[in-house]
């Protein structure tokens, strides 16, 4: 009797604990997910701030010091028109920060809303949408996107044109404006069948499950399973999804600058940078390695919470 | 029966292929610029002469309509007539360009699968066997870290180390000569990093999925040592999910091709992509693109068909 009244007042005490509980509680335990945090964190907030902590302008030349080993003046040396290249790095920074978040934000977009649609209709939009999806997947999606950029350029410079002779808006006319929603537009279009793929099975599988049929079995309306049950069940494996394309559109974006279809300079991405100095890796293999090292290390931060956040939110898929 | 679901797998690839042309071709056309135009002023010395502007045109049947334009490129693709590279020197056949370039990458992507295959197979049973131990952590967390260098910054560092630094390797060789040539160390080793992660991940994961199985069980129970149960019991069956991956690294290999050959200056697929793409030659993009689709689906469908040729339990026709 003793026991049993014990018993009760610890379920009482004791607090539900969420999924999101959980999975902050998982992952803040995974040392390689919470480096990844921390070196992502770093990263946001050098985009940010990149134009206050560079101690030069990323564009200005320095025509008496070409190439210049790291000193004093210039930390991390200077490439091969005399800029800084500590500057540029930062400034490379917000860019691939700046691509990350869009792609990923809007191959998201395109890929839930497409991928429900298929899954909740069916019939021929859905059949459309596979084949749509399996054939842009079945391209390599860096040679597709350099293809896109490049065969899209003409067109966006036209429509930039256009905007700036209708607004006056002096940023239509810079070529490195022009060149970022180039890189938007290619890599969006590439990067959303993933998504839309992961959403519409997800969606497909988890209707089918018992606790979705014993809500609607109980005769709970349509928009409590959709919200209270089906999202977040979801969610989960599209949050995974999300911090593994934002390393992805980093390194796509820096893929396509280095194949010169991307971000082109005077623009800073470390694409770029990697490509003007790929020939002379004999004399200045600094000029690459800084902001290749950079690049590798952002893309393993992402890979990294990728990871540790498939352990938090995917439980079943946890390794035992 | 085997043979149906052969033929149905290559029935149902053709409306694939249909979008997928598609794609590639309607992204050519609204790209191209005009390229009546760019032939006449690169004839003309940088002066345009609009009788011969209409003449090409008329040749090259642009004022079609896009459809019938369309419809008469697959026509010629299904000939084996991709069309000439009309912005590439010397405007060579697409066709004849593929026929040099492929053999380059095949040799080079087939040796990358091998360093796939014979690094990250055992790596990925290693980390199964001492799975939550430090060798785990350190393979997968090796493996990551690996296959996050992106491969444009791979081969450079593996330049100044290799060869530069610790003189292992003789000389960076540029271009090609042969996969037996010791010049064709560096590239297939930087190209068969790229995918090294998913690979281990999920060989990993397989192996423990079956390692969990109740005959793995009843064999330790047997007494069998640990990696007798892992060669003879756990292998084979691991096998199946493995296959998979290694059809997927044909398309991590393709794209990643296009940043080695580049900078290893081999005149191979990914070269030429490279070269098409960024000369904005439309028709030998448009040919590259459908091509590498073609080789990713096939890859796809041996992956399919070698789960049936390996495992009973699969019914092909179902």
């Amino acid at each position: 009797m003793v026991q049993n009244a014990d018993a009760t007042t610890t379920w009482r005490t004791t607090r539900p604990r969420s999924l999101w509980g959980d999975a902050a509680r998982t992952f803040s335990h995974s040392k390689a997910g919470m480096f990844g945090l921390i070196i992502a964190v770093i990263l946001f907030l050098t985009a940010i701030f990149a134009p206050l902590l560079a101690p030069y302008d990323h564009l200005e030349q320095d025509w008496t010091q070409l190439r210049a080993r790291p000193s004093q003046d210039h930390i991390m040396g200077t490439d091969e028109l005399g800029r800084d290249l500590f500057s540029r790095l930062l400034m490379g920074a917000r860019t691939a920060i700046l691509v990350a978040i869009i792609i990923t934000g809007t191959t998201t977009a395109i890929g839930l809303v497409l991928g429900s649609l298929g899954a909740y209709l069916g019939g021929w939009f859905d059949q459309a949408l596979v084949w749509v999806m399996d054939a842009l997947m079945n391209f390599p999606s860096i040679w597709l996107a350099a293809f896109i950029s490049v065969s899209t350029r003409p067109t966006i410079g036209r429509w930039a044109q256009a905007i700036y002779q209708a607004t006056n808006w002096e940023s239509m006319r810079n070529p490195v404006v022009l060149d970022y929603l180039i890189v938007f537009g290619c890599l969006g279009l590439v990067g959303w069948p993933g998504i839309a793929r992961l959403v519409r099975s997800q969606v497909l599988s988890i209707r089918e499950r018992e606790f979705i049929e014993a809500q609607r079995a109980i005769g709970a309306p349509t928009w409590w399973v959709t919200t209270r049950h089906l999202m977040p069940n979801v969610l989960g494996s599209v949050i995974v999804a999300m911090s593994s394309s934002f390393g992805n559109a980093m390194l796509s974006e820096s893929s396509l600058s280095f194949l010169g279809v991307g971000i082109q300079p005077p623009g800073a991405s470390w694409g770029n940078m990697i490509a003007s100095s790929v020939s002379s890796w004999r004399s200045d293999p600094h000029l690459i390695f800084m902001p290749g090292i950079i690049l590798s290390v952002a893309v393993l931060a992402f890979n990294f919470v990728g990871d540790a956040l498939n352990d938090a939110l995917n439980p079943r898929a946890r390794e035992r | 029966m085997m043979l149906r679901y052969v033929l149905r797998r290559l029935l149902a690839m053709i409306p694939l292929m249909f979008v997928v042309t598609s794609i590639a071709f309607v992204l050519g056309e609204y790209g191209a610029g005009d390229l009546a135009a760019y032939l006449v002023t690169i004839r003309g010395g940088g002066r345009m002469d609009m009788s011969d502007y209409y003449e090409i045109r008329e040749m090259l049947k642009l004022d079609d309509p896009v459809m019938v334009r369309y419809f008469r490129w697959v026509w010629n693709a299904l000939h084996g007539d991709l069309g000439r590279a009309w912005v590439t020197i010397g405007q060579p056949k697409v066709e004849v360009l593929l026929a040099q370039a492929l053999p380059v990458s095949l040799q080079l992507g087939l040796a990358s699968l091998c360093v796939v295959v014979m690094v990250g197979v055992p790596l990925g049973v290693l980390a199964a066997a001492f799975r939550n131990t430090f060798v785990d952590y350190a393979i997968v967390g090796g493996a990551t870290v690996i296959s996050s260098i992106p491969g444009f910054v791979l081969a450079p560092i593996a330049m100044v180390v290799l060869v530069a630094q610790l003189k292992i390797l003789p000389s960076v060789g540029l271009g090609w000569h042969g996969i037996f040539s010791e010049k064709a160390i560096l590239p297939v080793l930087v190209l068969g990093m790229l995918p090294i992660r998913g690979v281990v991940r999920y060989t990993r994961a397989s192996v423990l999925e079956v390692l969990s199985q109740d005959y793995v069980r009843a064999a330790r129970a047997r007494g069998l040592a640990e990696w007798l149960v892992i060669v003879r019991h756990v292998l084979k069956n691991a096998m199946l999910p493995i296959i998979t991956i290694l059809g997927m690294t044909a398309g991590w290999l393709i794209s990643g091709s296009i940043f080695i050959e580049r900078i290893f200056n081999i005149r191979g697929f990914g070269h030429m992509a490279a070269d098409a793409i960024q000369g904005g030659d439309v028709q030998a993009s448009t040919g590259v693109l459908v091509v590498s689709a073609l080789i990713i689906m096939t890859s796809n469908l041996l992956v399919d068909l070698s789960y049936g040729l390996l495992d009973p339990r699969v019914q092909l026709g179902k």
